[in-house]
């Protein structure tokens, strides 16, 4: 093995390739891990395009990882595959002293602040680590990240079994949550997604489709698109007493009818993330087949086809691409 | 340096020892422990009624100024005043300590029977676990931070709200600072039930503007009844452990309230009226232990004036360790605290401590 790998870079603004970079340094307590999959976010989109205000150039992008442990430790053996929580947080807020450090105060991540992991090889801490069902299809846990955003709204929805849930953006953490919404006992799981291809794959998924000018009464309704026109119209089609879901992330103020969060006592939650638990959790999911997110897994491609796989999605089409690492 | 330690693994075999001072490794500091306060586990441990690896310090509960860091410790100074979670050893990476409960690792070791503990002139502890006492909180109050973190844990457990009416069973520390806590958060009435036996205890809860009801002389079922209109209680803590104060708070609840139980049984198994809990509807939580959030909570209330143990307090020498402890199982006092001082034995503390008159007779826990 030479001292240099492959690795997706981003140069700054919107420039963004494959290069030739020193295999990562391993610090103590860290972990060097064999890639195998790797997702393709839209934070990584935001990243590649000059839009992300941590992220440094030079950087190797990739937080959504499948890898096989290279060298084994007390608690992993070597080649075990695994997936990684990519949260770097401080261990010492009260955020992280209660259970959230996917609130830290210091909140960091592998991928955005550090080297991630669209790369033949990448460094992750060892407690970062999630063990996975060895008998598992790796290109199924190649989903586990985003489904895990998806275990950690559903956590924060407190949904009831029997409730009528509304999905806006079928992207793939939309699609997740649909997922888990049915999983968890939705009695009916709407979606509304403007783009044919998704919602193609939504309907594929056997979910239904929502018209624009229709208005369901949701129990629970999770907004994944983070559209100012979702905000303005979210409060329509939700039940009183019901919960709004803010899985998205705005990157500006949005207008809210907050007449009808008043009437309605509704409530408007974020979530954010996932803590460990969660990633477990969606490790389980796949593995047991209670989840199967293989038609939001649109393309696999090898890091030569990765930063045409990229254009593809900034173009709109596919919903999640995983990029093979170097243990494929 | 003076330590009181746990010898052997025997009943008994607690003896008051000349050892080297501890060190801070790196990561951790040393405490010169201003009080130490004696807790029934303390007691449990000299009779060998719980785990503990001799030779060991006795003390989980403490308050003392910083005299040392270990290297790469940050945020604190030689002189600052802390008192210490007892929640060493918590593995960091179990699904306990990643969900904020490291205070119920299989993996912890704390000090007084895990590690050495405070019931000495000096104790080394992991800066981590190190909170800042507010300048205001009297020593004899910061002592009594453990058992105010899992009063507080408990109450969060059950969510007091604003108006409850709540009983708590057994009139011990942790008893008692319920109560007071539950005053704190708002409850509208709050009232201590014990025993006969702990009567000497009644005047002192009573002297902290808490309603006492006697259970030789009262139907707590009843009497809860007759203050609710006919309804029940919110909210009840079982803080004995017996089956008679386990009955009481059931039968003093509302149907739908929340019972928590905080108080050891010492048993395998205990009766419980469990038809009487089921067609109430209750919500019972158990509580053990303290969480990070509560130890700082305390310690806010605590410097803001809203709670203070310090009246519970009655301070010992450490050379008096044995009256101490007597008083304690004899429940002469509701917590004694040690101060490890040799020659005045403490005497600026002893000077303003609460002793209870004295009960006559040894008497068990229990509400």
């Amino acid at each position: 093995m030479t001292g240099r790998m492959r690795a997706l870079v981003w140069h700054g603004d919107n420039s963004f390739d494959i290069a030739e970079v020193p295999r990562p340094t391993v610090p103590q307590g860290w972990v060097l891990l064999d890639v195998v999959y790797t997702g393709v976010c839209g934070t990584d989109l935001h990243i590649c395009a000059g839009e992300h205000p941590r992220a440094r150039p030079g950087l190797v992008i990739g937080h959504e990882l499948i890898g096989r442990v290279h060298a084994g430790g007390s608690r992993f053996a070597a080649g075990e595959a695994v997936a990684v929580n990519p949260i770097l947080s401080c261990g010492h807020c009260t955020q992280c002293r209660t259970g959230m450090s996917h609130r830290c105060q210091h909140l960091r991540l592998i991928g955005i602040d550090c080297d991630g992991g669209i790369a033949e090889q990448v460094a992750v801490p060892a407690d970062a680590l999630v063990r996975v069902d060895q008998n598992a299809d790796l290109v199924k846990l190649g989903f586990v990240e985003p489904l895990a955003v998806a275990v950690h709204a559903m956590n924060q929805a407190r949904m009831k079994l029997g409730d009528t849930v509304g999905v806006v953006g079928a992207g793939p953490v939309g699609l997740a949550i649909a997922l888990c919404a049915r999983q968890a006992g939705a009695a009916q799981v709407v979606i509304r997604e403007p783009v044919p291809s998704r919602r193609n794959a939504a309907r594929s998924l056997g979910f239904e489709m929502a018209d624009e000018n229709v208005e369901v009464d949701v129990d629970v309704l999770f907004d994944a698109a983070a559209r100012p026109e979702v905000a303005a119209s979210m409060t329509r089609w939700i039940s009183n007493g019901g919960r709004i879901v803010v899985v998205g992330t705005y990157s500006s103020p949005a207008l809210i009818d907050l007449q009808s969060v008043t009437f309605g006592e509704l409530e408007i939650v974020g979530t954010r993330l996932y803590a460990q638990e969660d990633l477990e959790e969606a490790a389980r999911l796949v593995a047991s087949g209670e989840v199967d997110p293989s038609p939001v897994i649109t393309n696999v491609v090898s890091l030569d086809d990765a930063v045409a796989a990229m254009k593809g999605l900034y173009a709109g089409e596919g919903i999640k691409v995983l990029v093979e690492g170097g243990a494929v | 340096m003076r330590a009181l330690r746990k010898t052997a693994k025997a009943p008994g075999h607690v003896e008051l020892l000349d050892v080297t001072e501890p060190e801070a490794p790196a990561g951790w500091v040393t405490l010169d422990v201003d009080l130490a306060g004696v807790c029934g586990t303390d007691i449990h441990i000299l009779h060998d009624q719980h785990p503990y690896w001799p030779p060991v310090t006795l003390g989980h509960e403490f308050v003392g100024r910083i005299a040392e860091l270990g290297e790469s410790v940050s945020g604190w100074s030689v002189g600052d005043r802390v008192v210490c979670e007892p929640h060493q050893g918590a593995c960091g990476v179990c699904y306990l300590c990643r969900g904020g409960f490291h205070h119920l690792c299989a993996s912890k070791r704390s000090p007084g029977w895990g590690i050495d503990g405070g019931m000495a002139a000096q104790v080394a502890m992991p800066a981590h676990l190190l909170h800042s006492v507010p300048e205001g909180v009297e020593d004899r109050a910061a002592a009594v931070c453990e058992p105010a973190a899992v009063c507080l844990t408990a109450i969060n457990r059950v969510r007091v709200m604003p108006g409850d009416t709540v009983v708590v069973i057994g009139p011990g520390t942790i008893g008692i600072v319920t109560a007071l806590a539950c005053k704190a958060v708002g409850a509208e009435r709050v009232v201590v039930v014990g025993r006969a036996a702990s009567r000497p205890r009644h005047e002192l809860v009573n002297s902290l503007g808490l309603e006492v009801w006697d259970s030789s002389i009262e139907d707590v079922g009843e009497k809860a009844k007759s203050i609710t209109a006919g309804r029940g209680v919110d909210v009840a803590f079982e803080a004995s452990g017996s089956s008679q104060g386990i009955a009481m708070a059931v039968t003093a609840l509302r149907r739908t309230g929340r019972l928590c139980a905080i108080g050891v049984s010492g048993a395998a198994s205990v009766d419980v009226p469990w038809d009487a809990a089921l067609m109430r509807a209750l919500d019972v939580k158990f509580s053990f232990s303290s969480a990070y959030a509560s130890w700082d909570a305390a310690l806010s209330l605590m410097g803001n004036g809203l709670l203070n143990p310090a009246p519970l307090t009655t301070v010992y020498p450490l050379l008096d360790w044995e009256t101490a402890f007597r008083a304690m199982e004899d429940e002469l006092v509701v917590k004694a605290l040690l101060h490890p001082d040799q020659e005045d034995g403490g005497a600026a503390h002893k000077a303003d401590g609460h002793a209870l008159p004295a009960a006559g007779e040894r008497v068990g826990k229990g509400g």
